[in-house]
């Protein structure tokens, strides 16, 4: 069940590597505890918006007017293979490389 | 349900299928959308390399085709929709998240009616980029992202199937509809088309029922692989309960890769973390508002669907519903049957003039007429792209032209003959047999192309008939 | 006076009047920027030879007759916008070795304008930061005070035209990035409305909050070069296609027809005591041109730092999840604690279960902010606010406490929740340390924010007080 409510939200260490994990980020068990407890105290700031809560209010995230922005089915040249390539030192058969994912 | 060694169980099967469209460019990128046979990495920009700073812009022609397919799904087009980012890490996927849809997909709630009768309720039909490819060698992964950013339609069903034949049914009539559209080859073995089931078993055991974990299959490239990895995956779910009594919690979905050559699933690699997508409103795209009158617009330019196509042969041209599923799957086979009749028409018309003196027929010789023309094109191995109607209409009445006569028809040829022929009629009464082929010569003499055998047949039958 | 020091209008004029060519100008530019740029820091990468050359080939340019609107002008950018073959870091180490495999949009709109690119400008890592402390490059050091933070993210952005290095330089603003370095820095900053300015090739920070802007010495500068960077773009989708109009046109018509709201929220305790004064003595100036002052109110600003951290971090953790060090840069090990800290923020606050809590709350928010303004703007034709609620601060001092730094923002950031233009004006000194004020207009209202922004400039000249380095 979704929480619409912000609980007083103290992180814990399992929560912080969860996330830690989602965000494919290694952290060490130090950095673990700092953004631990940097994070609680910024959630607890943000608790501030509990207060919002019943207030009218859409959920659309819309910048300005603008709407249905589309181009013309046409295409143009790309990137020069050399250039699309030049950035790493991982490949081979002008493809990039990464250790085996095995599917 | 079917009865297995004292377990009762069916198969719930749901299906996700994509479909790659054949836009000329990508779905956001003016990169070309056609990847196949290129050299690596050389259908590439920034946007698709997901380089820094670069920016999706959306291309007009793929929504408005992922409009029409959900439309051709009877879907409802969702009048304010969005894509959103689903976001996740894997090799082929150069943004760290693949634009999609979620909450507002552009079309929603569709349906498609199976021979049986059978509704497959469709979710939702919504827009998407495909990734870039892997290629697996021996200690490494090799990837090429001219695939990527190339457009995507997702059509996700209800876990409406219970049998693999449903399945294989349900595929082929979305592949029909697609080509029908003309925005996909939809072909399995280039990847143009796939399909993903998801399967679990409702076993009932004595009162109580059980549901066994989901499993998402992949890695099927044929219907007949499709419907040889279900079939498979019902068995070795049925096992797994017996052996692990294990039950559907949420969570424990899994997936499956399909093997072809030993005819099995077996497990794949999970993306870490894979069930938390984090979706949000992609922030790069403006939202999209569609008027009534866009929808409409869109609607018109759907051309005749297979199914539309092989009822209205069936009703117009009184066609048998074998006839009308081989002539209607292709616009090009019923345009070419349409066509022929027309020209049949008008060549039978002057043959039956010549034969009765009247060009009136009954609406049930007509109906005649157009099976058998259906006939010809079905049984023929003629190629519609070279002949035209006009000389395959010519070519088979030269060569069947007595089955252009009806038996009246003919009867009344012979008839005539024998009539203005009696002393011969009268030898081959009195069992002059030479009699018979100088008759039938007169008749040929009249109709050259008239079929000796028929004339011969009819010849006897009206003298015995004479002389009764 | 060095030409270095010349505001763009001058330089123009000078260069019409061939009273010295591009390449002295921006020779002047480059020896500066070899005398002072070790004290500072402002550069990440000098690119001496390549300006030379577009030095060279604007001179030839003017000598056939172009009329190009930036010809021979030097400026930098900070270096988070693309540029082909130019090493582009973002300030991080993750990208330390990345050459840029095209040109950003706005790079191509001042190259066929003739300005002449200088370098690359050191910024807080991934635009992260409101001191410039958060660079792997090293800290970028305010030129009115070597002790103190000249305001960030743009922060090279700030000090490279502070201490004239450059003529004018870009920025972006995603919470105040351009104004807080402007207003520490004594130039004028202007953060655009979202979609005037194109993002493509600028590394993306929060998609629906980045402003593409620049800063200069004068408000007509800020001018001359919106009339070059603006404009719908094919490859950015929020790019309205909302006319350009001549920035400069009306600039000097004053603001006898102008009426200024002043936020009561924005002047509260938390504001120093001293930039008030300032900003009374602004408002005082204002009245005695002929314009009106009223008090308003924008009910929902206290919220305006809460949403902004939940929207701001989730957009970041999506947009640096392609940075995986397989197609270009290092690995995301390479992360410095600050994008760390933002990715973990934003994917905790997309993620399963806190999604509706979290994201769609603050979009509400957002949407609460966006009515405030519109109720406002039906009373007033600008707003006038403080950019930071202190004077430039000592380095070091809110390193530690992330969130004490997020505090800095706390007057900028709203702007860019609601899409509205800014433009950060100098408006005078505290102890020698230099402070700034903002003018807020509705949506696409740029031409009159200058018109403001000049009247008040007109009077005061505070950008003529030059840092001694």
């Amino acid at each position: 069940m979704e929480k619409k409510q912000i609980a007083k939200k103290s992180l814990t260490k399992e929560e912080v590597e969860h996330i830690a994990r989602l965000a494919k980020l290694t952290l060490t068990s130090k950095e673990v505890e700092r953004f631990r407890e940097q994070l609680s105290e910024i959630l607890g700031y943000i608790e501030i918006l509990n207060e919002l809560e019943n207030r009218k209010g859409n959920n659309k995230d819309q910048k300005h007017d603008l709407v249905n922005v589309t181009r013309e089915d046409r295409a143009e040249t790309s990137l020069d293979q050399k250039d699309v390539l030049s950035q790493t030192k991982e490949k081979s058969e002008n493809m990039f490389k990464v250790k085996a994912i095995f599917e | 349900m079917e009865k297995t060694k004292e377990l009762l169980y069916r198969p719930i099967i749901g299906m996700e299928l994509h479909v790659e469209l054949k836009t000329e460019s990508k779905m956001f990128c003016s990169c070309k959308g056609d990847y196949f046979g290129r050299e690596p990495n050389t259908e590439v920009c920034p946007v698709c390399l997901g380089l820094p700073g670069a920016l999706p812009y959306p291309n007009s022609k793929a929504i408005e085709w992922c409009i029409m397919l959900g439309l051709a799904l009877d879907c409802d087009i969702n009048k304010e929709s969005y894509f959103e980012r689903k976001n996740y890490f894997y090799p082929d996927l150069p943004k760290g998240y693949q634009i999609s849809q979620y909450k507002k997909p552009f079309c929603q709630g569709g349906k498609l009616i199976l021979s049986t009768d059978k509704k497959i309720r469709i979710n939702r039909v919504h827009q998407e980029e495909d990734t870039g490819k892997l290629t697996h060698a021996k200690d490494v992964t090799l990837i090429d992202f001219n695939r990527s950013g190339v457009p995507l339609v997702e059509i996700v069903t209800e876990p409406d199937f219970t049998s693999t034949e449903e399945i294989k049914e349900y595929a082929e009539k979305i592949q029909r509809i697609v080509r029908a559209i003309g925005v996909s080859d939809a072909d399995m073995e280039k990847g143009t088309m796939r399909l993903e089931p998801t399967v679990n078993l409702e076993i009932r055991e004595g009162e109580k029922l059980f549901f066994t974990p989901l499993v998402e299959l992949k890695n099927i490239n044929s219907f007949r692989f499709a419907k040889k990895a279900v079939e498979y995956e019902i068995k070795r779910q049925l096992e797994e309960f017996r052996k692990n009594r294990t039950v559907k919690t949420t969570g424990n979905k899994t997936t499956r890769g399909y093997d072809e050559d030993s005819d099995t699933t077996f497990p794949q690699r999970e993306k870490e973390e894979a069930n938390d997508y984090r979706y949000f409103p992609e922030p790069d795209i403006p939202i999209f508002y569609f008027s009534n009158e866009k929808i409409a617009g869109l609607k018109e330019k759907i051309p005749e669907l297979p199914e539309e196509r092989q009822k209205r042969l069936v009703e117009k041209y009184g066609l048998t519903t074998a006839q009308a599923t081989f002539l209607g799957s292709s616009k090009e086979k019923a345009s070419f049957f349409e066509k022929a009749v027309e020209e049949a028409r008008k060549q039978l018309d002057a043959l039956k003039a010549l034969v009765t003196g009247s060009t009136k027929s009954n609406g049930e010789s007509q109906m005649e007429i157009y099976r058998l023309v259906a006939n010809w094109l079905i049984n023929s191995k003629v190629d519609i792209n070279i002949i035209s109607p006009e000389q395959f209409v010519k070519e088979n009445l030269e060569r069947r032209k007595i089955q252009a006569f009806s038996k009246e028809e003919l009867g009344a040829l012979v008839k005539r003959v024998i009539d203005e022929n009696q002393k011969a009629a009268g030898d081959y009464t009195n069992g002059k047999i030479e009699a018979l082929g100088f008759l039938i010569g007169r008749v040929k003499g009249i109709e050259k192309n008239a079929d000796a055998e028929a004339i011969k047949r009819t010849i006897i039958e009206l003298l015995a008939e004479k002389n009764n | 006076m060095n030409l270095n020091e010349l505001t763009i209008k001058d330089a123009l004029l000078g260069l019409k009047n061939k009273d010295f060519s591009s390449l002295d100008l921006t020779k002047s530019c480059l020896e500066r920027i070899k005398k002072v740029d070790n004290k500072l820091n402002a550069f990440i990468t000098v690119s001496e030879k390549e300006a030379t050359e577009m030095a060279k080939e604007a001179d030839d340019r003017r000598k056939n007759g172009s009329k190009a609107p930036l010809l021979g002008i030097p400026f930098a950018v900070k270096d988070l916008y693309l540029t082909k073959g130019v090493k582009t870091t973002a300030g991080s180490h993750v990208l330390e070795n990345y050459i840029g495999q095209y040109d950003a949009t706005a790079i191509t709109r001042l190259n066929e304008a003739g300005a002449v690119l200088l370098g690359k400008l050191n910024c807080d890592a991934w635009a992260h930061g409101s001191s410039g402390e958060n660079s792997d490059f090293g800290p970028i050091l305010n030129p009115y005070d070597l002790e103190r933070t000249p305001g960030g993210s743009s922060s090279g952005s700030a000090v490279s035209v502070a201490a004239s290095e450059s003529l004018m330089a870009m920025g972006t603003d995603t919470g105040g990035s351009i104004r807080l370095p402007a207003s520490f820095c004594n130039v004028v900053g202007l953060k655009p409305t979202y979609g005037r300015v194109s993002r493509y090739g600028v590394v993306a920070m929060a998609s629906s909050l980045d402003s593409i802007g620049h800063l200069t010495k004068t408000v007509s500068d800020s001018a001359i070069v919106l009339n070059v960077t603006a404009g719908h773009d094919i490859k950015d989708a929020n790019t309205p296609d909302v006319e350009v109009p001549d920035y400069t046109k009306e600039i000097n018509t004053g603001v006898k027809d102008i009426k200024i709201g002043v936020p009561k929220e924005y002047f509260t305790s938390g504001l120093d005591g001293n930039i008030k004064r300032e900003i009374e003595k602004a408002l005082n100036v204002y009245e005695k041109l002929g314009a009106k002052i009223a008090e308003i109110s924008l009910p929902h600003s206290k919220y305006a730092l809460a949403i902004y951290y939940i929207l701001q971090t989730s957009e970041v953790s999506s947009n640096l999840a392609r940075y995986d060090g397989i197609r270009y840069g290092k690995e995301r090990s390479e992360f410095g604690d600050e994008a760390k800290r933002r990715i973990m923020l934003g994917t905790f606050a997309l993620s399963a279960g806190y999604y509706e809590a979290y994201y769609i709350k603050a979009l509400k928010g957002k949407e609460l902010l966006k009515s405030d303004f519109d109720e406002v703007f039906k009373k007033v034709d600008v707003i006038l606010a403080p950019v930071s609620p202190t004077l430039p601060f000592r380095l070091g001092e809110k390193t530690n406490d992330p969130l004490e730094m997020y505090l800095s923002d706390i007057f900028t950031v709203t702007a860019n929740l609601v899409g509205i233009p800014g433009l950060s004006v100098p408006g005078g000194f505290i102890n020698d340390l230099p402070l700034g004020f903002q003018i807020l207009g509705p949506h696409f209202s740029e031409s009159k924010l200058f018109r403001v922004g000049k009247a008040y400039e007109k009077e005061t000249n505070w950008y003529q007080r030059k840092p001694i380095i």
